[in-house]
């Protein structure tokens, strides 16, 4: 597949342009992981330089970048000061966490999406569709951070749902079921969270196209014909009306992905999130580099499938 | 109609944010050690002897041991003066008006949370205004130079949108120093917030150079001579405007937002300037949230804000572009290239 | 009496090379053929072809929209340079589009003189005012803007402002497309009387005989790029020598439901 081969250099062109940027910028930072040291009384210049020597923080720039290349192609991804381990495994480690997070908030999102914007667009118009569509525009309003201290304030003091975390203490101990119900518990906050914020903007998008090939001429014409509703809806109205879908599907990754860094810090989910942040506090380079470009891989790679499943909806799109 | 209520609102929200300094009873710096954490003042009207005082009144706070509940002293009375102390209302000393209770260190909640408005708007403004300058100097350049301005540009933004947002500001935010003053840390957001912010409105207003290059009337205009800053200026530019306006709307409750967020998770403003996102982060601890609620005020305010926003893009972004009938492409009998690049 | 033509177009060529990068260009459409002609001043010729013949390139060859690929266009005996680009102008076909809505029709016709940095703005309104007069426009619709017009209005509008840098010569790109009979009747009485006063020369581009065959003196045939017929008015029309030139008048008589 000719277009598949090209999206793909194109992504891997994205993936070079993005990591040489980044190291580039890194190197522009003004201090680094040592820099704290540097400030304590207690330990001298020359053991700084030693240390920073070791780890070959002194040696020029396209030497560490070539060394930092060689390290991702080992898929070890640089070494973190902070956590002295390698970077990859700390990255392999906390990537499904998000994965999970986000795969689960996606599909629960679309599922709640499709109907309620079908909904809505079969009663456009109706009171019930002006009172969707402004308590979608409160939910819309209404900033992650509070969304997640108050469910979890609520799931405190109601003890119905974990506050927070993957797994209970001492899950590892449960059977296999009781730790997937386990899990499942605590994925509730944060999933319902990351849902409430995607779906004002899936429902009014999943309204409008479903709306729109409504409203088309061909669908009046069918409604002439007899077509049943149902039949309408799932023949003919529904792949018209996925195009527009899956391109928004694309477009909302990104922020989902944000989304996701910040209620997985909020709610203590070990995913990127936290690692990120604490790689930041820690001014742990490395590792810092190697959350942006795991990131940025999921995101690629996320849009990648959005493109490849466009084209395969409608070919005569990707002619650019 | 929608649209000058939505304005009002907005511009009312605004009024109370930018003249914190006067709305606000106390200043964000003003603690009262003896009332840490004190509820929400209960604004009376009717004295316990039923009677009705024209002026609204507070009664004094104790509590009976110290860290316990606050309970109202009736034996002192407090009225509400207009114009105290330089402010729009209070009350005299010894008497404490916490109109949304007090945090830890006995701060009144209320006017924090109006002087952490004006970090978080201002923020939101300014940031949005970088991105759409920004924007709108590249959009101009690639769509109407075209050629190799126009490839680096687009490839270039390609690399900032690669990143999910949230990553990307946090991943500029890493590289730079981590303790810095509050006001430092404004301009840095700022910064930072706009400049990684200019690949969409790049892209839209690029879209609306493209389309304007070949419109009749600048073809005209080359006809009789025109530079390409007449263009621009005279035909062009005046174009985007409407465009750079909803993505406004758009953009400042997104950049309002991250600043609160960066704040929140102690990258932005810190102590003792407020900001919606440090304040929430007090809030953050369970035990100090379900005793004190009100803390939560930061996170609340935001919403009337955004709501705000977020109609105001709807209305502009359902609207047809006004005074321009036109058809939005028209070309005189075969298309006529700017500067022809065949041949 | 001057000996050069106004206009005098000798072997006129241009080729589109589609360009493939980094591939050396390849000629793809020869737009122009060795086109050839002469006009005077205060004469009109018609340009008559079917779609993609070539008369649009033709028009932007003229006004210096595109450059030969080889051949030569001679002004007032000299070759055309940027410096002389008023004297020939260009009407463009949808006039709405050529017409900046949100201008008043007194800045519209004003933009050439502005553009051009050509007097005080006194003195351009009094041009503008003029122009405007000399199209039958009246000096109360200054103030109005654009969109505001009706079709046949704007059309004028847009001769007005060619108007006011005093060309010498007027090309008309398929100018009387979509006007009804009695507007493009108008407009054509509104032509010849301007010939008339101030001597414009003017190459009238179109697709359809009918239209333009009562204000032309001369009708050119243009066919794949190259003219295949070229004479006066009633002696083309009446005896057709070309193929082609027959063609159309039969496509012409046969709109008109057969009048002759």
């Amino acid at each position: 597949m000719k277009y598949a081969a090209r999206r793909l250099l194109h992504s891997l062109f994205l993936l070079a342009g993005v990591s040489l940027l980044s190291f580039l910028f890194a190197d522009l930072a003004p201090g680094d992981f040592f820099s704290e040291m540097r400030l304590d009384p207690g330990v001298t210049s020359a053991t700084v330089d030693a240390l920073r020597a070791r780890h070959g923080l002194d040696r020029p720039l396209p030497v560490r970048y070539a060394a930092w290349l060689g390290s991702m192609a080992r898929g070890e991804f640089g070494y973190s000061l902070a956590y002295n381990t390698a970077v990859g495994p700390l990255l392999r480690q906390r990537i499904p966490g998000t994965l999970l997070l986000t795969g689960c908030a996606t599909l629960l999102a679309w599922l709640m999406a499709i109907p309620l914007g079908i909904w809505n667009a079969a009663r456009r118009g109706t009171w019930s569709d002006s009172i969707t569509k402004a308590s979608l525009s409160i939910f819309l309003s209404i900033p992650d951070i509070l969304l997640a201290v108050i469910l979890l304030a609520l799931a405190v003091e109601t003890g119905w749902l974990p506050a927070g975390g993957m797994h209970a203490p001492g899950s590892e101990s449960l059977a296999a079921e009781d730790r997937f119900r386990d899990t499942l518990r605590h994925l509730v906050i944060p999933v319902a969270v990351l849902v409430l914020g995607m779906l004002p903007v899936l429902v009014r998008h999943v309204r409008a196209s479903v709306a729109e090939c409504l409203d088309s001429p061909f669908a009046l014409a069918a409604r002439a014909h007899g077509i049943p509703r149902r039949r309408l809806l799932f023949r003919h109205i529904l792949p018209a009306a996925l195009n527009p879908l899956i391109t928004l599907f694309g477009f909302s990754l990104g922020t989902l992905l944000s989304a996701s860094l910040l209620v997985e810090v909020l709610v203590g989910w070990p995913g990127l999130g936290p690692l990120f942040l604490e790689a930041i506090m820690a001014r742990d380079f490395a590792l810092v580099l190697g959350v942006v470009m795991s990131s940025t891989t999921l995101l690629i790679a996320g849009n990648l499938i959005a493109d490849l499943l466009l084209y395969r909806a409608d070919p005569r799109i990707q002619t650019s | 109609m929608k649209l000058s209520l939505t304005l009002a609102f907005l511009a009312v929200l605004h009024a109370l944010v930018v003249l914190a300094a006067w709305v606000a009873p106390y200043h964000y710096a003003e603690q009262h050690r003896d009332y840490p954490f004190a509820p929400p003042a209960r604004v009376h009207f009717t004295d316990a002897a039923h009677r009705f005082l024209l002026r609204p009144f507070v009664y004094g706070l104790t509590q009976d041991s110290p860290g316990g509940d606050y309970r109202e002293d009736r034996s002192r009375l407090y009225p509400i003066d207009f114009f105290v102390r330089g402010r729009l209302f209070g009350v005299g000393a010894p008497g404490v008006l916490f109109l949304w209770g007090s945090d830890g260190y006995g701060r009144d909640v209320f006017s924090r949370v109006l002087y952490g408005g004006q970090v978080s708007l201002l923020t939101g403004l300014v940031a949005a205004f970088l991105s759409l300058s920004l924007g709108l100097l590249c959009g101009t350049l690639a769509g109407f130079h075209g050629g190799w301005v126009d490839g680096l540009l687009m490839r270039g933004g390609e690399l900032f949108l690669a990143l999910p947002w949230l990553y990307l500001l946090l991943g500029v935010r890493a590289f730079l120093p981590l303790h810095i003053s509050p006001a430092q840390a404004f301009f840095l957001l700022v910064a930072i917030i706009g400049t990684v912010g200019w690949v969409r409105p790049a892209r839209m207003v690029r879209g609306v150079v493209l389309s304007a290059r070949e419109r009749g009337f600048v073809l005209a205009a080359r006809g009789f001579g025109a530079s390409p800053g007449y263009l621009m200026r005279r035909h062009i530019l005046p174009l985007t405007w409407s465009v750079l306006l909803t993505q406004a709307t758009v953009l400042i409750p997104r950049y309002i937002l991250a600043e609160v967020t960066l704040s929140f998770l102690g990258l932005g403003v810190g102590e003792p300037v407020p900001s919606w996102g440090n304040m929430l982060a007090e809030a953050r601890q369970y035990h100090t949230l379900m005793a004190h609620a009100w803390m939560l005020a930061p996170g609340l305010a935001t919403i009337p804000l955004l709501l705000g926003y977020l109609t105001l893009a709807d209305i502009l972004l359902e609207r047809p572009s006004s005074a321009d009938p036109a058809p939005p492409i028209e070309r005189p009998s075969g298309a006529l290239p700017l500067g022809s690049r065949e041949g | 009496m001057p000996a050069d033509p106004l206009l005098r177009v000798r072997d006129l060529s241009k080729t589109y090379f589609r360009r493939r990068w980094l591939f050396p260009a390849l000629p793809a459409t020869a737009a122009l053929a060795g086109v050839s002609f002469t006009l005077d001043r205060a004469r009109t010729l018609a340009v008559i072809g079917a779609s993609g013949a070539g008369k649009s390139t033709l028009a932007r060859c003229l006004t210096q929209f595109e450059t030969p690929t080889s051949g030569q266009i001679l002004f007032e005996g000299r070759p055309l340079s940027p410096h002389r680009r008023l004297d020939i102008q260009l009407i463009f076909q949808q006039p709405a589009a050529s017409l900046n809505p949100r201008f008043t029709a007194a800045e519209i016709v004003e933009e050439p003189l502005v553009i051009q940095r050509r007097g005080t703005g006194a003195e351009r309104r009094h041009s503008a005012a003029s122009a405007l007069e000399l199209t039958g426009i009246a000096r109360s619709a200054l103030g109005k803007r654009a969109h505001q017009f009706s079709g046949g209005e704007r059309q004028r509008l847009a001769i007005a402002r060619a108007l006011v840098v005093e060309p010498k010569l007027l090309i008309l790109d398929e100018s009387f497309n979509g006007l009804d009979v009695s507007l493009a009747a108008q407009i054509a009485a509104l032509l010849s009387g301007l010939q008339q006063r101030l001597g414009i020369a003017y190459i009238l581009i179109s697709h359809d005989l009918t239209r333009v065959a009562g204000l032309a003196h001369e009708i050119a045939i243009l066919e794949h790029g190259a003219i295949v017929e070229h004479g006066l008015t009633a002696t083309l029309l009446s005896q057709p020598q070309h193929e082609h030139t027959r063609e159309l008048i039969a496509a012409a008589l046969a709109l008109q439901g057969g009048a002759a």
